[in-house]
């Protein structure tokens, strides 16, 4: 066919909209099929970890918030009694990547089985976490979380690392904590201990005489609310902490950045981050660079971008993602500064 | 060119893996096992016979400058269906196949027998130069997988042959890469003789 203008439009015209049409009508007639075959591979993860139950534990689920993250509990019911709890968990710690896995509970605390859902762990290495009987599922199996030093022998703890795959190991037990963890909010109705926020607010010169710690409130900034503090002395403002949440390289990192009232950074105190020992973790030192980079400066006026950029900022080495959180962190808790002055 | 020549000559003569040298990415992907191999082997002999014989059907409709975006919209589609239905109906074949089941679109043997084959042949002939070319990359790749499983993990098709560990260096994508070369020499060495 000749390739005028016309030939050629009307013929990819005719043709996407052939293949569109093909693939819609396809997309529905598989849709159920898919949506089964994803609910069975959950119920056969379910069926092998959780004792025996007569319910649909995929119906009967609760999601909790473990190190900000979501964690979703299944519980298992033999005559409408709970008879095990199956947490579907995840570790961002793996060699290569997450890893998300099954842990089952019985109602006591037990563990009755561990499956691995997903891992990209090295073949014949870590891989072993997903193998039968691998050291590491036989040191959990059978055992009571509360009974255990969650960590591998090599750190002291009572848990036996595969041969050669320490790292695989530690992230497999991070999971397992992360899933009790999940277990004791839902099967013991405990609350979860949080940081105890005065822990963190700043420290100036003057003692605020308000009861900053008790008086948090929220303000709204993008789509998000914020918790924020203040002091005050005598009525006047001594100064505004915002805690803010930014997405971390392992798991979200929760930080307080506190402004004097003219708008300049008074401190910035890291609350909760799972972030690499040695890399991203620097954030929590008092004197690191990113630190450093803000106090004492107004985020308005800084260009926030790291100094290879042309930028204001000294980032972490080697922790480009850590750091990049904790810069989203700073200027998202700036604007919030901004709306609650505003708003005040 | 006879059918029965066309045919055969995507097996030996013109085998995309160990003549043509296409679609490497898959090949060293997927063959940690033989059964893997021969998954994804059937999966792009589908996709190129389909393809062959769709893009066969419409070559007089097409535009020449406008060619390539229409194969590639013909072959995109048909791997989407092809990911889809796997899916759905063989939810194992798929977890294993995972991300190289779309990434069959950029299987330059699918867009290069359409360029070379498929645009200028009748229907019937393409179909047989897809399923031809089709063959002897699922027999090579099954071939890659068997050596690498056998080797890496004594086993063959999930049959344990050889106790023990194996060689952990097939499993991995430097294994692939030797293995691939020491084929390549073997069936060099083969059809030389038969020249």
């Amino acid at each position: 066919m000749e390739s005028t203008l016309k030939n050629m439009i009307l013929t990819l015209l005719v043709i996407t909209l052939i293949s569109a049409g093909a693939l819609s009508m396809v997309y529905s007639m598989t849709k159920d099929a898919i949506e089964q075959s994803k609910s069975a591979k959950t119920l056969e993860a379910l069926e092998g970890v959780l004792p025996p139950f007569d319910n649909n534990p995929a119906t009967d689920t609760v999601t909790v918030e473990v190190n900000n993250l979501p964690i979703k509990v299944y519980t298992g019911r033999s005559g409408g009694v709970p008879s095990g709890y199956a947490v579907e968990t995840i570790t961002r710690k793996g060699y290569s990547g997450d890893i998300r896995m099954m842990v089952g509970f019985e109602a006591g605390g037990d563990i009755y089985n561990i499956e691995v859902l997903e891992h990209s762990e090295t073949p014949g290495l870590g891989s072993k976490i997903a193998d039968d009987n691998n050291p590491v599922l036989v040191s959990f199996k059978g055992r009571n979380p509360a009974d255990l030093v969650m960590k591998v022998t090599k750190d002291g703890g009572d848990i036996d690392a595969i041969t050669a795959s320490t790292i695989s190991s530690r992230a497999y037990t991070d999971a397992v904590e992360r899933a009790y963890a999940a277990y004791r909010t839902v099967a013991l109705g405990e609350e979860q201990a949080g940081p105890d926020i005065a822990d963190y607010l700043p420290v100036t010169g003057t003692i605020p005489d308000n009861s900053p710690a008790g008086e948090a409130v929220m303000v709204e900034a993008g789509a998000k609310s914020y918790r924020v503090y203040h002091g005050t002395h005598a009525g006047e403002l001594l100064w505004v902490a915002v805690e803010s949440v930014s997405e971390g390289y392992n798991a979200p990192i929760r930080m307080l950045v506190s402004f004097s009232p003219d708008g300049t950074v008074l401190d910035i105190s890291v609350i909760e981050q799972m972030e690499s020992e040695d890399y991203g973790a620097v954030i929590g030192d008092g004197d690191n660079p990113l630190r450093a980079s803000f106090i004492g400066r107004d985020p308005g006026s800084m260009k926030l971008l790291f100094r290879y950029e042309g930028g204001d900022v000294d980032g972490i080495s080697g922790s480009s993602i850590t750091s990049q959180a904790y810069v989203d962190a700073v200027s998202g808790a700036y604007k919030v500064f901004q709306e609650y002055m505003s708003n005040r | 060119m006879n059918k029965l020549a066309i045919f055969t000559k995507g097996i030996i003569k013109d085998n995309p893996v160990f003549v043509l040298l296409l679609g490497m990415c898959p090949t060293l992907g997927t063959t940690s096992s033989a059964v893997n191999g021969l998954g994804m082997g059937a999966a792009t002999m589908f996709v190129l016979v389909m393809s062959n014989i769709l893009i066969s059907s419409v070559k007089n409709f097409i535009p020449g400058k406008v060619r390539i975006p229409a194969y590639i919209v013909v072959i995109a589609s048909l791997v989407t269906v092809l990911q889809l239905c796997m899916e759905a109906f063989m939810g194992e074949l798929y977890k294993t196949l995972g991300v190289f089941i779309p990434l069959i679109v950029v299987n330059c043997i699918i867009l290069g027998r359409a360029e070379a084959f498929a645009s200028k042949n009748s229907i019937f002939d393409s179909a047989l130069d897809g399923l031809g070319i089709g063959i002897g990359f699922t027999l090579a790749l099954t071939a890659l997988g068997a050596v690498r499983e056998l080797l890496g993990t004594g086993a063959l098709f999930g049959y344990s042959f050889i106790e023990g560990d194996g060689i952990l260096l097939f499993v991995l994508a430097p294994g692939a890469f030797i293995a691939l070369g020491y084929l390549l020499v073997i069936f060099n060495k083969l059809t030389a003789k038969s020249k």
